[in-house]
């Protein structure tokens, strides 16, 4: 089922700053077999799907929790034992979060990353996103204005959507990972894209 | 399930989804097929919920000014081609992006008085649509009405973006003026001895005196307008100004301050609006230097030792104070 608008802007809020460190975390126990990106998705799910968020007071700590006990049941699944996967259960010790004195800070910081990631989108790509979300014109709006069809303008702005996800749920000082980075990030036309009939368009 | 998806394709169809789901409600048939997509691998739900998270984070980007992305943009491309006497002289901009000092965050608001501290930036989202973005030592409150949408400046800067409401006018009341606008977007100044300004970045807008006096006048974009004080009465001193003039006077809105040929002094009791940290300059022939460059506002620190550098002076950091001199012969 899709999150409510509630749990989307809760995730956006307070979830997704943390997305980065999570994968950080991952990345150095990685399982064979299990792909970070997984373990992601599926921590979102359950994120998306608790029944309640007000009990989660310290949001990072649960997310890895969450994804820790994601892990843990693909490796009993698995039944291999990766040592050093479950060694640090207890070590687990993650920094809480640190709430309002520090909000701004944290507001301006994480605009500052999204100034970054729009000035580097593709040109097209950012003229589309500007209009839609600084100008706050509709799709069809920007269609026209640009006299372009609406199909392009949305192609565009899931293009845009794309990478700036990628951009803000990676840490800024990693370079994009090479197992997906080349591939991914040339594939711009999804109109060539053999899985484009799976998508909605 | 025949082949499982790998995470990459799901979160291709997950942004697929979610940008169309960000245009408004799915048509039935397509609903269907959303669900079907969702029910298929846990993994989808969460690719999704993710991926609309990004998306409801990224529209912070209205707070970021256009034109500065466009500037930066345009710098990125061209980067590899800047001096390093460029990069001097556009200090933070250049230096480094993420550098750019961006504080602002939006509340909702119908009601309620709004308060920034020295180097503090906020935007409120009005109940009907505006937004004030409140600039550094800056105090508003909100009074609206039925009639009319009433805003009184306490002194500060701010800039209005007003929503449309037909027989409602948006009203700005300010030391010794009402503004009172239907659409349009402008900035009101009423800063420690500088004459109250306006600044019409869009729309019309008309100004009437607070003590009834003489006309109302009408402006349009691009105008500026001056409170001149005089020993009666203020008098209106208006003038038409370039888009990038208007652009740089709005530069604190992206938490930057731009500068096109003042005076280090000026400089410095620019940057004295956003910190508690002095800047003290002690030879008057320097003071009246002049200087270019886009800064961080809420970084005198940078500022002063881009200064330092570029002019190949002393400087001398304490707790609160800076001194700039220069160097023994």
């Amino acid at each position: 089922m899709r999150a409510s608008y509630e749990r989307r802007s809760w995730l956006a809020r307070h979830v997704i700053r943390h997305e980065p460190a999570l994968r950080a975390w991952l990345r150095r126990r990685q399982i064979p077999g299990l792909e970070v990106d997984d373990i992601v998705q599926e921590t979102y799910a359950r994120l998306a799907s608790v029944e309640s968020t007000d009990n989660i007071l310290n949001v990072k700590n649960y997310m890895f929790q969450t994804a820790y006990s994601i892990m843990a049941s693909h490796l009993r699944k698995s039944r291999i034992v990766h040592f050093k996967a479950i060694d640090d259960l207890n070590t687990l010790n993650v920094t809480p979060d640190e709430p309002t004195p520090e909000d701004q800070a944290i507001h301006r910081q994480e605009l500052g990353r999204l100034l970054d990631v729009v000035v580097a989108l593709p040109e097209k790509v950012r003229q589309v996103f500007m209009m839609r979300r600084i100008n706050d014109l509709s799709q069809r709006e920007v269609a026209q204005e640009l006299s372009i069809p609406e199909s392009t303008v949305e192609m565009r702005m899931r293009r845009a959507n794309f990478l700036i996800t990628k951009s803000l749920s990676e840490d800024g000082n990693r370079p994009p990972d090479a197992s997906m980075g080349t591939e991914r990030l040339t594939r711009i036309r999804p109109d060539r894209d053999p899985k484009a009939n799976r998508t909605p368009n | 399930m025949t082949q499982k998806q790998t995470a990459h394709q799901i979160e291709d169809i997950a942004v697929a989804w979610a940008t169309r789901l960000d245009n408004g409600p799915l048509p039935d048939e397509e609903a269907r097929a959303l669900d079907l997509w969702l029910d298929s691998d846990i993994r989808c739900v969460g690719a999704l919920a993710r991926a609309e998270a990004y998306i409801e984070a990224s529209k912070k980007a209205v707070a970021l000014d256009a034109a500065i992305i466009d500037d930066l943009a345009a710098r990125h491309k061209a980067k590899a081609g800047l001096s390093r006497r460029d990069v001097y002289k556009y200090g933070a901009a250049a230096a480094g992006l993420s550098a750019l000092g961006i504080a602002s965050y939006a509340t909702m608001a119908a009601a309620g008085t709004y308060e920034t501290r020295k180097g503090e930036m906020k935007v409120v989202t009005l109940s009907d649509g505006s937004s004030i973005s409140l600039n550094t030592d800056t105090k508003v409150r909100v009074a609206f009405s039925a009639k009319r949408r009433l805003v009184h400046l306490f002194g500060g800067e701010a800039m209005f973006t007003v929503a449309k409401d037909v027989g409602r006018p948006f009203v700005v009341s300010a030391k010794s003026a009402f503004v009172t606008a239907m659409a349009t977007s402008f900035t009101v100044g009423d800063l420690p001895d500088r004459p109250l300004t306006v600044v019409v970045s869009e729309g019309v807008l008309q100004i009437d005196r607070a003590d009834g006096k003489g006309q109302p006048v009408k402006l349009d974009a691009n105008t500026r307008v001056r409170f001149e004080p005089t020993a009666a009465m203020p008098v209106l001193k208006i003038e038409k100004i370039s888009t990038v003039q208007v652009d740089d006077d709005m530069a604190w809105r992206s938490g930057r301050i731009s500068f096109k040929g003042e005076t280090l002094d000026e400089a410095t009791r620019a940057f004295a609006r956003y910190s508690d940290i002095e800047l003290i300059i002690d030879d008057p022939g320097l003071r009246g230097e002049k200087i270019a460059g886009v800064f961080q506002n809420n970084d005198p620190v940078g500022f002063a030792e881009t200064v330092a550098l570029s002019f190949d002076l002393r400087i001398d950091i304490q707790e609160n104070r800076i001194y700039l001199s220069r160097k023994a012969a």
